[in-house]
């Protein structure tokens, strides 16, 4: 009996000293942004050089009479908005827009590629006032209680942050038509980027503001992405380039023949879509080129080899342009009355990849010719390199 | 008679130690589509990860159909491009069976509950021995999710 004992002793002995050596370790990985302090110097060179950079640009005319010069590849929205559609005592420093006696328009707008992604807003309000002299930018500043660093300011613009969220501030008057221009960007608190990088963005849309109603300014024109990358926000660079990460993974390994991937953006939504290609596949695409080309969509038979790949409707009207690697097909469709309705744009690539092929098109509602020029750029450096990484940093 | 349970003990000692399932390295949420991957995970050659599977099947689905591929690389090499064969596996960890239910109106226009069992579960598919020291990227991809009511599948990569 007191054999058993013992050894049971032993045996817990043992027990208790296999679990103690036994602890699991879990190691989890630390997704934290660093959030690195901004000296006052960095922020001074940051200035500089973001204030120095160039886009190509677009004008837009607003209420047939505002013109407007933004970046090249924003997509804009205009509402108007009568005095009594707003809310009581919606003021801006000592202007009361609730009592406004003409309609207010408010310009929305935001990049090709995170438009939809929430990550910022951005509009410009044109307010009817004869005086001039009522409005200052630090007026409106007054209207933001805690305002924490101010990390940019000059007679018509500030940067500043508010209980972490960022706002960037624009006004200018114009004179011709009597109209206040008030430009406002805003990023909620709950965007957890890095400050440095915040900074960055909103001096990029400030200085954008600024060449709003600029008429001096030369033509830029970029040849290709390093350009756009070179003179983008860093956030929105990142954004593009985490993206094509995911493209270029499925390029190199993952797609099979006949497939399609959209991988979604950050902010859930879709902006490219690859395809691999099956013989039949690129030889229809190649086919509805040659049509387009000679005219002859209409005549076209055998088209549903892959809508994933290019939907083509023999009854639809289809232009055609080219650039680089990359082809910029406007699509009008037929409606019930046999009227054309307004074309919208894509644009489509062909790649060749280790003897694969490869079809890269954009999945953005309502593009224009206007608006393309940067995923052109984009999908050029792409089929060529097969990354969006910087050859040269 | 001490010495005649050295060698059971010993024999104990190494079913029991350490760890028999291996030490998390991380574990990747994957969504349908989508690639997720394990960048830069540093292994000594000869080093064992084992790709395990976390996920949940109910008994409302006929055939429960996951279909994974994944990639290895390392230093721009890539190792080795395959599919996990979900189902199949020698281990099957923390499982954990629970009981739900939902309303639904019958054809008569009755209100009646619809319970199904819900079985949550850790599977080891396959394992990946490093060729030399050096970062591992994995890379997963979930082509197909054929499954209702389930709460998400992950990669748990084990060393």
């Amino acid at each position: 009996m007191s054999m058993i004992f013992r050894n049971g002793w032993t045996y817990l002995i043992l027990f208790i000293l296999i679990g103690a050596g036994c602890k699991r370790v879990v190691r989890q990985e630390d997704q934290g942004q660093e959030n690195s302090a901004f000296s006052t110097t960095d922020y001074k060179a940051e200035i500089k050089k973001v204030m120095g950079l160039k886009l190509p640009q677009k004008t837009i005319l607003v209420d047939k009479q505002y013109s407007f010069s933004i970046p090249a590849h924003y997509i804009f929205d205009v509402q108007r908005l009568a005095a009594t559609e707003l809310d009581e005592d919606q003021k801006l420093g000592k202007l009361d827009l609730s009592t406004s006696k003409d309609s207010i328009s408010v310009v929305s707008f935001g990049n090709v590629f995170s438009k939809e992604e929430r990550l910022y807003h951005q509009s410009i309000t044109i307010i009817p006032e004869s005086d001039s002299t009522l409005l200052t930018v630090e007026d409106i500043k007054a209207d933001f209680s805690n305002v924490e660093t101010v990390y940019f300011q000059d007679k018509n613009s500030i940067i500043f942050d508010q209980n972490d969220n960022f706002i960037g501030l624009y006004l200018a008057y114009d004179a011709l038509h009597k109209s206040y221009i008030f430009y406002k960007a805003e990023m909620g608190w709950s965007q957890k980027l890095p400050k440095e990088e915040k900074v960055n963005l909103f001096l990029h849309l400030i200085r954008n503001a600024k060449n709003f109603t600029n008429k001096n300014g030369l033509p830029v024109q970029f040849s290709s992405w390093e350009e756009y990358a070179h003179n983008l926000p860093v956030i929105e660079v990142n954004m593009l380039n985490r993206f094509f990460k995911k493209l270029e993974k499925e390029q190199a390994i993952f797609l099979e023949e006949g497939e399609t991937i959209a991988p979604r953006t950050e902010g859930n939504y879709e902006l490219a879509a690859l395809s691999r290609l099956r013989t039949n596949e690129e030889l229809g695409f190649h086919k509805f080129i040659d049509a387009v080309k000679a005219n002859k969509v209409s005549e076209l038979t055998n088209l549903d080899y892959n809508r994933d790949v290019f939907d083509v409707n023999s009854q639809s009207k289809y232009t055609l342009s080219t650039d680089g690697n990359c082809y910029i097909i406007k699509t009008s469709h037929k409606d019930y009355d046999g009227v054309f309705a307004p074309g919208t744009v894509e644009v489509v690539c062909l790649i060749d990849y280790r003897n694969k092929s490869f079809i890269l098109k954009t999945m953005v509602d309502d593009l224009q010719t206007s608006d393309v020029d940067l995923f052109v750029k984009i999908f050029n450096y792409f089929s060529k390199h097969h990354t969006l990484d910087l050859k040269s940093k | 008679m001490f010495k005649y349970h050295i060698l059971p003990s010993l024999l104990l000692l190494t079913l029991i130690s350490c760890n028999p399932v291996g030490e998390n390295i991380i574990e990747i949420p994957l969504k349908v589509g989508e690639i997720s991957s394990a960048e830069g995970i540093d292994l000594k050659k000869g080093d064992k990860v084992m790709i395990w599977s976390k996920l949940e099947t109910n008994d409302k689905d006929d055939s429960p159909a996951f279909k994974v591929r994944y990639h290895i690389e390392s230093e721009g090499k890539s190792l080795l491009y395959d599919s996990l064969a979900v189902f199949k596996g020698e281990h099957q960890i923390n499982s954990k069976k629970t009981t739900e239910s939902y309303h639904t109106n019958g054809s008569s226009n009755k209100d009646s509950t619809i319970y199904y069992t819900q079985h949550e579960f850790e599977i080891e598919n396959t394992q990946f021995i490093a060729p030399k020291d050096g970062k591992y990227n994995f890379d997963f991809k979930l082509t197909q999710d054929l499954s209702s009511f389930s709460k998400g599948f992950s990669i748990l990569l084990r060393k």
